[in-house]
């Protein structure tokens, strides 16, 4: 016999930050949703592995679906943010030039940054970049200044949507991976990897990396996934005083260069790397990654070198054979395609999101803001501006464990462990923990921590030691 | 009112260094040494060492890391320090230091602080080594600290590192039944006690390889292997493995002193310091692993009792900073302690390390042209420590150019 069968209004496959933000939407406009992943928590893929900047869209293609979405995302998401306590950061940007080619590319990615709507953007003299970023190396040249980039915590976005659909009605299913589908009259019924099945009236597909993958499943053949990896490395906290905003590089025909950037944590990163691949699971680092970001990084800030790196990882971009977002509405199969969500899919979620409520109202279904949460959302304070539960006194006055801190290179305190350990979308494992909490997220990577963190998810009832339960 | 009463002296860090120091201060009869620590038990790393090997030289018998760590506690609490745990020291500024912890967030103005946050080995991402991001690579320090808590360890362990840590590591290792499936040093040799190869070879059953470094770590969900190299030949080849033990490698919990304002010891990576502990700050002193990454808990209680002595006897005058002549080192001496040389503060020895092993006989120590002193050198490895009489500071000319030490055949 098979399993029981459930019903919903819509299905949301793939609950990176795109699917999450999806799922939120369409639940609080009253339509029953169910969001599935392969994975044992939200935001785990791609979501989880990107440089976390909340993009202004200056440097998209001109009259894109991208550039649309992202600009409208970059002010929907700073909103949603502001009022989820999520945190960001209006560092802003410069672009910097470091030989005659890119110093003369400045002026057309100007044009292109008006021609975005995004009026903010000037070009300023070598004098004033250094100025501003005394830590420049040597031959730095005239740089492009975008004042409304911003960084932001990227786990907090994923999680916070999840959260605002749960508290809305919707069914997280996560562990769960669509295998096929089937028609089954009027709905469609996706068959899961535990031999489950699942009916719903309209199917969305974010799936990222598989978006393709499902995409076939509903006979569709319209774009191929290339993963794009993208190596990263997260320098120490003792490294943040070297830079002022984002230096981003100024991409020319030959490359596009990387990033050097300040976290919301308080860290700096560099990278990322581009490779085109033919595994959607390496998320692996190489020693050709690691070198090539090194030297791209001894030119652009030679001090960041001598300081300690606390995290390298890799993301893969969902990239296509084509330049654009595949985002495509089939209103008589009742299935909507979200794929091909390359490198600016955290900015653009929230609007992503907008933009398929109208798919599926154009093709009949009420989508209108329903549902109003009854509380608004406030996610825990992770970044480093914020006010941390370890450093406010009247907090600790009322709950001591959050004067008790546990991590200390993050200083995380036991009772923000708690919290997540008992919230409502509780981690499955120990980098969930990290994601939620920050903690063993620091320069020693668990060396004093880890032992202590893991023994308070057993008393929880989580087990968290990806090594297995404690004897 | 509740009278609020100032520490005279704030130690950060309740390991070997600072119990030592906050023991000897009170022996000295100096009153409000007040001891912060941000683990929720004090004792340092020791409590995770349960090996003997501590104690001979300060306690002058050998006893396990947890028993070393518990007679240091005692001693402190029974001379009336006032240990305060699960407190960390967040910020030092002006004299002031802050500290949080359950009880809320304080700021106390103590006459002098005294650093003595250790050190830690660096993890995997500070080592730079590629490859999948599985579950099972930790450092000595983790390893140890899951054992005591009796979490499962790994079945075929590959160790990075053959210093006396790495040695500690296998040890732990096998008594748990794992096996040590190889030692990887980039070294020609091993760095421990003469004869630890045939020890780790014979009863550890681990063999040792070295000029081998781990290019990379292979397995997505858990270890399940690494790719290492020859370095002379280049030659790569896998091992089968389900846990990497990231030994050695040592970084001083420097945090607090740098964002202090501290000048620092590029070499060592901790504050500069002399033979007392002095900093650029003259209301801060510094001692232990935190300025030399690093020595035995022994050495570091008895600096830590050397701190307390040079301080309660300055107490009554204006504590100053340091001022001695700069010790710089030449390769591959990789670093020496004190950064400061001061011929009113001499140190029982200067100790120093080397980066890599050398052929070299002897070790010199110049003011300019002048030698201030020659010393055999007991071994030519690195991560292990290596002294000069301290008298060598006495003859330092404290108006002169700066002392270098150097290595020569
Ligand atoms: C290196 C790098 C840097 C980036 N920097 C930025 C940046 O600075 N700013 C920005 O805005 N964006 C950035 N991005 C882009 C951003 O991270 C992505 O666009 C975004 O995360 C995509 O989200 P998603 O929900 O579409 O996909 P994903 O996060 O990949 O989520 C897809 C989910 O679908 C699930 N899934 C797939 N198939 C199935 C199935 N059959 N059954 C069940 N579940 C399934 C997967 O498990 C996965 O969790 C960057 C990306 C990379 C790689
Ligand atoms: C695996 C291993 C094996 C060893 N084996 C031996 C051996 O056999 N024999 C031997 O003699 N030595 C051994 N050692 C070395 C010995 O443990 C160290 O030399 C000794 O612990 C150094 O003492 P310390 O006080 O300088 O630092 P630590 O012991 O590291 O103590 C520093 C303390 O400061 C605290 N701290 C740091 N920052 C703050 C802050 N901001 N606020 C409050 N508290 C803070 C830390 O929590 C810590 O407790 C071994 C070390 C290891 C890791």
């Amino acid at each position: 016999m098979r399993p029981a069968i459930t019903e919903h209004d819509v299905a949301v496959i793939g609950a990176g930050v795109v699917g999450c933000a999806i799922a939120r939407r369409l639940e609080r406009a009253g339509l029953d949703v169910v969001l599935l992943d392969a994975r044992g928590d939200v935001g785990d893929g791609t979501s989880k592995a990107n440089t976390a900047i909340l993009h202004t869209g200056f440097d998209t293609v001109p009259g894109s679906l991208e550039s649309t979405l992202v600009t409208t995302g970059y002010k929907l998401l700073a909103e949603h943010a502001a009022s989820a306590g999520i945190a960001v950061e209006p560092c802003g940007a410069l672009l910097v030039a470091w030989d005659e080619e890119q110093d003369a590319a400045l002026g057309d990615i100007r044009d292109k940054a008006i021609a975005n709507g995004y009026l903010d953007a000037a070009i300023i003299d070598a004098d004033e970049v250094v100025r501003r970023e005394p830590h420049l190396g040597p031959g730095s040249r005239r740089g492009l200044e975008v004042p409304g980039e911003s960084i932001i915590d990227p786990w907090s976005v994923s999680l916070s949507f999840a959260i605002e659909a749960l508290r809305g009605g919707a069914t997280i299913a996560l562990g769960r991976e669509v295998r096929g589908v089937e028609a089954v009259g009027d709905v469609h019924q996706l068959l899961l990897d535990d031999g489950a099945t699942l009916r719903a009236r309209w199917t969305i597909n974010v799936g990222g990396l598989r978006s393709d993958e499902i995409h076939r499943m509903f006979g569709h053949h319209s774009f191929t996934v290339t993963p794009r990896r993208g190596q990263l490395l997260v320098f120490d906290k003792l490294a943040r005083p070297l830079l002022n905003e984002i230096l981003l590089p100024v991409p020319t025909e030959r490359t596009k260069g990387v990033l050097v950037s300040p976290t919301v944590f308080g860290n700096v990163l560099l990278g990322p790397t581009a490779e085109d691949l033919d595994d959607i699971g390496d998320t692996a680092s190489t020693e050709d990654g690691i070198a090539a970001l090194l030297d791209a990084g001894r030119r652009v800030l030679p001090a960041l070198l001598s300081e300690e790196v606390t995290a390298i990882y890799a993301g893969l971009r969902a990239a296509t054979e084509h330049r654009d977002f595949q985002i495509e509405s089939h209103p008589s199969e009742r299935y909507v395609c979200v794929g091909g969500i390359r490198s600016t899919g955290l900015t653009a979620s929230m609007a992503i999101a907008e933009h398929v409520a109208g798919l599926l109202a154009v093709a009949g279904e009420s989508t209108e803001h329903g549902r109003e949460l009854d509380a608004t959302i406030v996610m825990p304070p992770l970044g480093e501006t914020q006010r941390r539960p370890a450093r406010d006194a009247a907090l600790i006055e009322r709950n001591p464990a959050y004067g008790r801190i546990v991590c200390h290179c993050e200083q995380v305190s036991a009772g923000e462990v708690f919290d997540a350990l008992r919230s409502e979308l509780p981690p499955s494992d120990l980098d969930g923990l990290r994601r939620r909490t920050r903690a063993c997220n620091g320069r020693c990577q668990g060396f004093y921590c880890s032992t202590e963190i893991l023994a308070l998810a057993d008393a929880a009832g989580l087990d968290l030691d990806p090594l297995g339960w404690s004897r | 009112m509740v009278e609020v009463t100032e520490p005279t002296v704030v130690i950060v860090g309740a390991g070997p260094t600072g119990l030592s120091a906050a023991a000897e201060l009170r022996r000295l009869g100096v009153h409000g040494v007040v001891v912060v620590e941000r683990d929720k038990e004090p004792g340092g790393i020791p409590r995770f060492t349960d090996h003997q090997g501590f104690g001979i030289q300060d306690l002058r018998r050998s006893m396990t890391g947890p028993r070393y760590a518990t007679s240091l506690v005692r001693q402190a609490t029974a001379l009336g320090v006032d240990v305060r745990c699960a407190v960390t020291a967040t910020k030092l500024a002006d004299g002031s230091v802050e500290l949080a912890g359950p009880a809320g967030i304080e700021v106390v103005r103590p006459r002098v602080t005294i650093l003595a946050t250790g050190a830690r080995e660096r993890p995997r991402s500070a080592r730079l080594i590629p490859g999948d991001r599985g579950a099972g690579v930790m450092t000595t320090g983790q390893l140890q600290q899951r054992a005591m808590a009796d979490r499962p360890l790994g079945r075929r362990a590959v160790i990075v590192g053959a210093e006396h840590v790495s040695y500690s590591a296998a040890m732990l290792l096998r008594h748990q039944g794992a096996s040590v499936v190889a030692m990887v040093t980039e070294q020609p040799g091993h760095q421990s006690v003469a004869g630890a190869d045939i020890v780790g070879r014979m009863w550890l059953k681990a063999p040792l390889m070295t000029a081998t470094k781990v290019v990379e770590i292979i397995g997505r969900r858990r270890v399940e292997g690494v790719v290492l190299e020859e370095m002379s030949t280049k030659r790569r080849r896998r091992v089968d493995a389900d846990t990497v033990v990231l030994s050695g490698d040592w970084i001083p919990d420097n945090e607090l002193a740098r964002r202090s304002g501290l000048e620092m010891d590029p070499m060592t990576r901790g504050p500069l310091v002399d033979a007392s502990g002095r900093t650029s700050t003259s209301s801060i002193l510094a001692g232990g692993n935190l300025v030399h990454p690093v020595e035995t808990a022994g050495t570091c209680s008895l600096e830590g009792r050397l701190l307390a002595r040079a301080l309660a006897a300055g107490l009554a005058d204006d504590p100053r900073s340091a001022t001695g002549v700069r010790l710089h080192v030449r390769a591959p001496v990789a670093w020496a302690w004190p950064g400061r040389l001061d011929p009113t503060a001499v140190p029982p020895h200067v100790l120093f390390q080397l980066s890599t092993t050398t052929t070299a006989r002897h070790a010199v120590m110049r003011q300019g042209t002048r030698v201030l002193g020659t010393t055999r050198l007991r071994h030519g490895r690195p991560g292990r420590s290596l002294r000069i009489p301290g008298t060598v500071a006495a003859s330092v000319d404290p108006g002169g150019e700066d002392v270098t030490l150097e290595v020569e055949s």
